[in-house]
């Protein structure tokens, strides 16, 4: 070994006048690498929560529409969120075995962690009724998205099979009332005395609902007679948010409240 | 020197420190490792003694650089070990060379055959001397680096985590597989021979 190695190493630092790098950009890195786990941990988190709040989709009825549960379950899953959830929590899991002492804790551990981190932020988020606000918000921003909960909802949408789903844009007297269907066809919906409405909603114009019953036969317009009326919901309007009930009598709140009286 | 006597007998985390305002501890912190990583680094990659002093020299200069972002909470040899290790994979993975008989085997290299092995054999100094290099050539990079670290350069399992930047656990496994891979090639390379 050359004896002046180190004396060679000191002199090169010393002719090309190279200094240690300032300890900020140290410091930048570490809070970012912390930033960006905390990052992830939080969109993890939303997405558990909208997941909760999608798969929270009314069930009833389904074996009109699918022949068993599996299928339906599999139609109704919401795999942008849950797949979203899955590259947070890589994200994170990243972030976090990059941070100083990451690497001390072992793959399982770290996804663990993650995985419960996210998980309870994703069940706060979704008891605080702050999931349809986000989904609402998503869908306006991205019409793809849009699109494919659309689709989703389509597994109501089939009127041969004696099930609809639509938006009420208007009621008349007697309980009948004005459906555009998924397809964007406009249905006259009858109810008579043995018609049964269920969930927390109210047949009123804007309401968004599911339909089991039978097409009756008209030559002039689509007129359908209705067995059980349901909510179908769009983001927003399924689920009634905790909070703003909480804090009704302060705050206004967007989400009509009425109790059905059974 | 005066200082050179006054940096002598601070620990080297205290000349980490010293070291962003003084060269010289810098200088003192260089003549304290210069030897044990120049050993390291030649029976980790089997390079020739003068690629292996380009590397240290490399490895300095990176320390220099880099001396804000040691934190206390890490030995400082581990730290310097951590970055002679990564500049000797690097340049490794680059010229590919495979440890073999190499210039600068050292005496306490060949002596040290840890206990701990299994060996079938009688297998005596000449025999170590002409292949153990070779077989732990034959191993895999990630045992090749364990073995090195745990029963070369004396380091525990918490010194070789925070080295090779892997949990405590996983530095237990590789090590028992290393090991074990050792073992079987040094009593198969006895058999044959």
């Amino acid at each position: 070994m050359s004896e002046n190695l180190s004396e060679n190493v000191l002199k090169k630092i010393q002719e090309n006048k190279i200094a240690p790098k300032a300890k900020w950009q140290f410091t930048l890195q570490m809070w970012l690498v912390r930033t960006f786990f905390v990052i992830s941990i939080v969109l993890g988190g939303i997405s558990f929560g909208i997941s909760f709040y999608l798969l929270q989709a009314d069930w009833s009825g389904y074996e009109r529409v699918m022949p068993n549960a599996w299928r339906f379950f599999t139609s109704v899953l919401p795999y942008f969120w849950l797949m979203s959830s899955v590259l947070c929590l890589v994200a994170a899991h990243w972030n976090f075995s990059h941070s100083r002492r990451g690497y001390r804790f072992s793959l399982e551990k770290i996804l663990a962690l993650n995985l419960t981190l996210s998980l309870l932020l994703g069940a706060l988020f979704f008891f605080l009724g702050l999931a349809p606000v986000a989904e609402s918000w998503f869908m306006s921003l991205s019409p793809g998205y849009r699109n494919s909960m659309l689709s989703r909802e389509r597994v109501w949408q089939r009127p041969a099979a004696g099930v609809l789903a639509g938006q009420i844009y208007e009621v008349s007297s007697g309980g009948t009332f004005l459906l555009v269907d998924l397809d964007h066809n406009r249905w006259q919906v009858k109810q008579d005395s043995g018609t049964w409405v269920g969930g927390r909603f109210v047949v009123q114009k804007g309401e968004w609902v599911r339909i089991f019953g039978v097409v009756e036969e008209d030559d002039t317009s689509k007129v359908f007679l209705a067995r059980e009326i349901r909510s179908l919901g769009p983001p927003g309007r399924r689920f009634t948010p905790l909070l703003p009930r909480l804090l009704l009598p302060v705050f206004k709140t967007h989400f009509v409240l009425k109790e059905k009286c059974s | 020197m005066n200082h050179s006597n006054a940096f002598s007998e601070q620990t080297d985390e205290w000349l980490a420190r010293a070291a962003l305002r003084d060269q010289e501890a810098f200088l003192m912190l260089m003549r304290r490792y210069e030897g044990k990583l120049m050993a390291y680094i030649l029976r980790f990659s089997g390079f020739a003694r003068e690629d292996a002093e380009d590397i240290l020299q490399e490895v300095f200069l990176k320390t220099y650089i880099n001396l804000n972002a040691f934190d206390d909470d890490l030995k400082f040899s581990s730290w310097i070990y951590r970055i002679t290790h990564n500049e000797a994979i690097n340049a490794y993975r680059k010229r590919k060379v495979r440890p073999h008989n190499a210039e600068g085997l050292d005496e306490d290299f060949l002596n040290n055959v840890p206990a701990e092995f299994k060996l079938d054999h009688e297998i005596d100094r000449r025999f170590l001397q002409t292949n153990m290099r070779r077989v732990l050539g034959k191993l895999k990079l990630e045992y090749r680096e364990v073995l090195i670290l745990r029963f070369w350069e004396d380091k525990d399992y918490r010194e070789i985590s925070d080295i090779l930047k892997k949990p405590m656990g996983t530095v237990a496994t590789l090590l028992n597989r290393a090991k074990k891979a050792f073992e079987e090639e040094l009593n198969q390379d006895a058999k044959i021979l």
